[in-house]
């Protein structure tokens, strides 16, 4: 979104045409935008340079400061994307009792850092509204962790979790925010299938889809989750923000693209693969790839080539590097310049199912957020999709590079100030960042 | 797309105009090989093609055109090549294995065809069932995947195709007829046994004992046993193992040493008094089929093994032939004497172990007298015989023998020695852990200001030895002589925590509570609130256990406890795993 359209979007947001600002017609979160000045005793900082010591959970303050009704601003390329909250005793006390740096800065303070902002490459973004967050996740217990729904513990932000009847059946529209993770959009699990045969967690992975597909009336799970695939994309289509990682991005786009089309194993739906379901797959409908080519083994834990890394595929797996963030202009493009807000630009890379995304894969108007220089891949992108916009990350867990199934999930009070994760968390906060029309 | 077509069909044309040039040119092939190398794969294609029409079985040629093919998407091309190159060089397997892989993206019907081809053109080879089968098994055809393994071994003898057909009968969950086939396998070929046990070790519980029957029916060759011996152990069932694998030991002594070696190292896995006893009788036979110095290495560790079952009698027996069969003098006897008292005197036969080291000390090496002082002190210390466990340390110089005087000390309640031994041995001397624990206790001790005081000494033996009751009541009693500020809290902390670790939970609230309300301002403060919160996370009082926490950060948050109390809060919120 460049500024322009994003001050339109706050400007209709502080001052609604349709309804004053006192009215009960407007929202509670305008109406605390009007009244709610910053107070003359002054404000709290929470820096997210080297010198804060526990980034994650400053997400987690403003978050819950944003609940309770405060203001906020994000001082986008300020002190590594610091926060600016009111002063508040109860973020002060969050903040003591999480381990998280926050500096009490009186009005003149806050002018100064105002100055700062204004005369470089930054700017300040007000935060209005705590967004609802959902994450899709199966109701059983996968072996693997979830990097998303562990960050959001650990920094204290509330969500709840949703999945295939959910979805189905309309309840996205409650949430501004939906994340989805580890999951097979090709209704394939993962392709462990073969690997994993016999094993008491795939049994269940099996039987649990299988009987949500009949009870949802499709005839296999590849059915199901194409239907799912449909549902998340007209989510966003109609204004609401995704979050994608991992395997969920890669085959989320190729069940959207392959409408009619049979890309899933037979073990999965009865059918081999159609022998020419690369060349019938079309992605007009999709995110963030185009004119991708599957592959075409069951045994091979591998979607397509949309993956740089192929960790799966001994043959064509590439070591990990790292990536670097783009430095966006504050001021032109505060949407992107949010989401790669982190106190280290280069950040070592981490494997998933899915690790990256190939740069020909890539659909012309994707924004790359981070890339590894040199590399026919990037890690970290992003785009608009009708009202809403996606970004979708690479990898499985950014302090596991190489997490494995049955692995212990990570232990993130070990990692407070991870700058993978952090980016998880910019996503969070993303949506408070704008007026979301309610869907209910 | 007819553009695409039509600039295919040219490029076939000017392919097929130079084959003429190609006769007889071996360099084709060459530049073949480089264009592919260089990625340039249009160029590599014509120059294999042209390879090809010169020598149409040329096997290197179709199979970098294949290869070529794939990455161009031009699969549907090779045909007509593969068709020649059969012709041409009709038994060559690895054309008939490209034959193959072309005919898999036809489908079932295509992938039989060749498959039937392969098997009539090399009758005795089993390669063209294996790969048939691992393409059905692939596509989740498990029934017909395992018939034509069947019908393969029914040609070429049940062995060839033993480990396939296992692997496929394990994917359908078959786990008996797969361990028969294992069976067949290992018994014709011994090599594979690493590779039959990784294939049966996942048999769920329910299955075991029907696999072992599998693997040993029919009178089981040696090798079969072996693997039921095998499997055996890595089920935590070594006692079982054992007889299996000594009644099937190998005439080759190299052989067998090897068989037993692997079995003692997976005995030892199984962490068990049984596991150490099955490792002991697998390294005494290994020192019957040894000589020399290898020999005595495996009786001495055999000897270790039966000291950790709890079997002292074979431990003794061992040491003894190894200290009669080898010089008296040399350092292998006196090295095996050595871990031999070292096992007596953790089995608390402390008298036998002092005998011993008295005989044998001038043999022993300086380091191993040092290390046996030290352990047979302690040994005294923990049978409360602080004068004997002295007389022990009388003369040595080492820095572990400093730290253990300390401890003598501050038992008989000689607080200023205990004080100045602790500092003389620093963090150094004897295991990591001992060095933290002494560095505990000095601080209590630097707060207590008394220079002797026997009955902490009196209440922290107990402790030692495991009259918890007695030392907790005494450790209380001599808090209460304390002074607020000289070490009262610090020893109510040692209390509840003595309280808590042998579980007296109701016991270590009170003691806690006393303890803060002894030095609300002081140092001990924060540790016992925090030792009181992770008290009542263990009694399911989170509440109160989230108000301790809070209160020690908010109030102390200069204090080393504060990680700690964040971590507990974490995990009490579930916010980072509990591992």
């Amino acid at each position: 979104m460049r500024r322009r359209d994003f001050l339109a979007a706050l400007g209709a947001l502080v001052l609604p045409r349709h309804a004053p600002a006192e009215s009960p017609a407007a929202g509670s979160g305008t109406r605390a935008l009007v009244e709610r000045r910053p107070r003359a005793a002054g404000s709290l900082l929470i820096p997210m340079d080297d010198r804060q010591t526990n980034h994650l959970k400053a997400y987690g303050v403003t978050y819950r400061s944003l609940k309770r009704g405060g203001r906020a601003e994000w001082l986008l390329n300020y002190r590594g994307g610091s926060f600016l909250l009111e002063r508040d005793p109860v973020a002060l006390r969050e903040s003591a009792l999480g381990g998280v740096q926050a500096e009490e800065i009186s009005e003149a303070e806050v002018v100064d850092v105002r100055g700062v902002v204004a005369a470089n490459n930054m700017d300040a973004v007000p935060l209005e509204k705590a967004p609802r967050v959902a994450v899709y996740v199966p109701p059983d217990v996968a072996p693997w962790d979830d990097a998303v729904r562990m960050v959001l513990e650990y920094a204290g932000i509330d969500y709840e979790e949703v999945w295939d009847p959910e979805v189905l059946s309309g309840r996205l529209r409650q949430y501004e925010w939906l994340h989805l993770h580890h999951e097979d959009f090709t209704g394939q699990y993962s392709k462990f299938f073969l690997t994993y045969s016999g094993t008491g967690w795939l049994n269940d992975m099996v039987r649990l889809n299988t009987q949500t597909a009949r009870s949802l009336g499709h005839g296999n799970v590849a059915a199901l989750k194409k239907a799912v695939a449909r549902s998340i994309e007209r989510y966003v289509e109609d204004g609401g923000f995704l979050f994608a990682m991992c395997t969920a991005t890669e085959t989320l786009e190729i069940a959207l693209a392959a409408e009619g089309v049979d890309v899933a194993a037979q073990y999965a739906d009865g059918t081999p693969m159609a022998p020419d379901a690369s060349d019938r797959l079309r992605w007009d409908g999709t995110f963030a790839f185009q004119g991708a080519r599957l592959e075409l083994s069951p045994a091979v834990a591998s979607f397509s080539d949309i993956d740089g890394h192929q960790v799966n595929n001994p043959a064509r797996r590439q070591p990990l590097g790292a990536f670097k963030l783009f430095n966006f202009s504050a001021k032109i493009d505060p949407v992107a310049t949010m989401l790669v807000q982190c106190h280290r630009d280069v950040i070592p890379d981490f494997y998933g199912l899915t690790s990256s995304f190939t740069r020909r894969r890539l659909k012309p108007g994707v924004t790359i957020l981070a890339d590894e220089e040199g590399a026919p891949w990037v890690k970290y992108i992003h785009g608009e999709h009708g009202a809403g916009t996606w970004t979708f990350l690479g990898g499985h867990d950014p302090e596991d590079p190489q997490h494995q199934i049955g692995d212990p999930p990570t232990d993130l009070s070990l990692h407070p100030s991870s700058p993978g994760y952090r980016l998880i968390l910019n996503n969070v906060l993303f949506p408070a960042a704008r007026k979301r029309e309610l869907r209910t | 797309m007819p553009v695409r077509r039509v600039a295919l069909g040219l490029l076939l044309g000017l392919a097929a105009s130079g084959v003429l040039q190609a006769q007889g040119d071996p360099a084709v092939l060459g530049a073949a090989i480089r264009a592919e190398g260089e990625g340039r794969l249009v160029e590599a294609f014509q120059s294999y093609r042209l390879a090809l029409a010169a020598e149409p079985g040329s096997a290197p040629a179709l199979l970098g055109l294949q290869r070529v093919a794939g990455r161009l998407g031009w699969t549907d091309s090779l045909r007509p090549h593969v068709a020649r190159a059969i012709e041409a060089a009709p038994t060559l397997q690895s054309i008939r294995e490209v034959e193959f892989q072309v005919a898999t993206t036809g489908g079932s019907d295509s992938v039989q065809a060749a498959a039937r081809r392969w098997i009539a053109a090399l009758p005795t080879s089993p390669t063209p069932y294996r790969r048939w089968s691992f393409w059905l098994a692939q596509r989740g055809m498990m029934s017909e995947a395992e018939r034509v393994l069947v019908e393969g071994q029914e040609r070429l003898g049940d062995w060839v195709l033993a480990p396939d057909l296992a692997a496929i009968l394990v994917a359908t969950g078959d786990w008996v007829g797969a361990a028969r086939q294992w069976s067949i396998a290992v018994s014709t070929n011994g090599a594979l046994l690493p590779a039959a046990v990784t294939g049966l070790e996942q048999a769920p519980e329910a299955s075991r004992d029907p696999v072992l029957e599998g693997v040993l029916a029919e009178n089981p060759a040696p090798p079969a046993q072996w693997l039921a011996a095998d499997l055996l152990v890595r089920w935590r069932r070594p006692a079982e193992g054992w007889p299996l694998l000594d009644a099937a030991l190998p005439e080759d002594r190299v052989s067998a040493i090897a068989l037993l070696r692997r079995f003692a190292a997976l005995a030892a896995q199984a962490g068990t008094p049984q596991g150490s006893r099955v490792r002991g009788y697998a390294l005494e036979r290994v020192a019957e089929l040894s000589w020399g110095l290898d020999a005595d290495r495996a009786r001495l560790l055999a000897a270790q093994a039966f000291a950790e079952a709890g079997d002292l009698p074979a431990a003794e027996r061992l040491l003894n032939r190894l200290a009669a069969g080898t010089e008296p003098r040399s350092p292998e006897a006196a090295a095996a004497m050595a871990a031999f008292i070292g096992l007596l005197a953790d089995a608390g036969l402390v008298d036998q172990a002092e005998d011993r080291f008295r005989e044998w000390l001038p043999r022993m090496s300086g380091g191993d007298v040092a290390q046996l002082r030290i352990q047979l002190a302690w040994a005294r210390v923990l049978r409360g015989e602080l004068d004997r466990a002295e007389r022990l340390l009388e003369g040595a110089s080492t820095v572990g023998a400093d730290a253990v005087a300390g401890w003598v000390a501050l038992y008989r309640g000689e607080l200023a020695e205990a004080r100045a031994r602790f500092r003389a041995a620093g963090p150094y001397g004897e295991e990591r852990w001992e060095a933290t624990r002494r560095a505990t206790l000095l601080v209590l001790l630097e707060r207590v200001e008394a220079e002797r005081l026997p009955e902490l000494g009196s209440g922290l033996l107990a402790a030692l030895r495991g009259d918890t009751a007695r030392a907790v009541r005494e450790l209380e009693r001599v808090a209460g002589r304390l002074p607020p500020h000289g070490g009262r809290a610090d020893v109510l902390i040692l209390a509840a925590e003595l309280a808590v670790r042998y579980g007296e939970l109701a016991r270590a609230e009170p003691l806690l509570l006393q303890a803060v309300a002894a030095d609300s301002g002081g140092a001990a403060a924060p540790t016992a609130e925090y030792n009181l919160a992770a008290l009542y996370v263990e009694l399911g009082l989170e509440q109160e256990a989230t108000r301790r926490l809070e209160r020690i950060i908010l109030t102390y948050p200069e204090s080393a406890v504060v990680p700690q109390a964040r971590r507990l809060l974490d995990l009490m919120r579930g916010a980072i795993p509990k591992s």
